[in-house]
């Protein structure tokens, strides 16, 4: 399991003044040219953006410089050529390996709060896309 | 008059009485790889909407439904029955194979009409965005529009 808490600990006060749709996307961009894949995203109520290459690889917040990734390798990219987005590593976007604190949860990346389906102890990059919108 | 002036004359009734042929317009759906039969909606026994293969998650509907949801969000026009909508999106959305980006979690699909307002540019929009889970549960939101 993965927890997310030290990685969103980083914004105690939410969502951090200079990060936005805007910085999401050209860090999404920037990202999928060096490795020739594509960003796909919408503006609107969507709150992720997506690098794809056959599938989504990464998923990058419009709210918070926080980039979910597939494996080390890709991790890295990000990891050169946008230190200021934090990352963490999962083993695929659907795979149900993450984990946060309720109260973090809610002060960050899921601030309307949450389904019946949604386990704060038990979830996937994806489901956060998903409880997004 | 003769034979052949009542001919003209009967000919020229006939052509006028034909109605016009209406011009070919584009299909305002998605064609369906086969023949579209919508599977009928109904309350499961869990009180979800379903139509057997899906099942509704009214509560995340309710952030799009108007005067329900919170600010912010884009919004179904108001006396949208957003979940038999959701639905009806979702098996569109099987039958003309349009689950895409990420992980098959969403479909983008268009409608005849506009059904309700995209928050982001204040605009009418005429797309049903609709979000699936592995579990087959599925809620919905105005997309971005499709010319």
């Amino acid at each position: 399991m993965i927890d997310l808490d030290p990685a969103l600990r980083r914004w105690p006060d939410g969502a951090p003044a200079g990060w936005g749709e805007d910085q999401a996307v050209s860090v999404a961009e920037d990202v999928a040219a060096a490795r020739s894949m594509r960003v796909q995203w919408e503006p609107g109520d969507e709150e992720w953006v997506f690098v794809v290459a056959a599938d989504a690889v990464a998923q990058v917040s419009k709210f918070f410089p926080l980039a979910l990734v597939v494996g080390d390798d890709l991790a890295q990219v990000f990891g050169a050529r946008q230190p200021q987005v934090e990352v963490v590593v999962v083993s695929d976007l659907d795979a149900e390996e993450l984990r946060g604190s309720p109260d973090v949860l809610r002060r960050t990346v899921l601030s309307r709060g949450w389904s019946d389906e949604f386990d704060p102890e038990r979830f996937s990059a994806l489901d956060l896309f998903l409880e997004s919108v | 008059m003769g034979r052949g002036t009542g001919r003209l004359i009967r000919k020229a009734l006939a052509f006028l009485r034909k109605p016009p042929k209406r011009s070919a317009r584009r299909p305002s759906l998605p064609k369906p790889a086969g023949p579209f039969a919508a599977r009928p909606i109904t309350r499961d026994r869990h009180g979800f909407v379903s139509d057997g293969r899906y099942r509704v998650n009214s509560k995340k509907n309710l952030e799009h439904t108007h005067g329900q949801g919170p600010p912010g969000k884009s919004t179904f026009y108001p006396g949208t029955d957003v979940d038999r909508l959701t639905l009806d999106a979702a098996q569109r959305a099987d039958h003309a194979d349009l689950w895409d980006t990420p992980k098959g979690g969403k479909a983008k699909v268009r409608f005849a009409g506009d059904i309700g307002t995209h928050h982001k540019t204040g605009q009418p929009t005429n797309v049903v965005n609709v979000y699936r889970r592995r579990s087959g549960t599925i809620h919905a939101a105005p997309g971005s529009r499709l010319d």
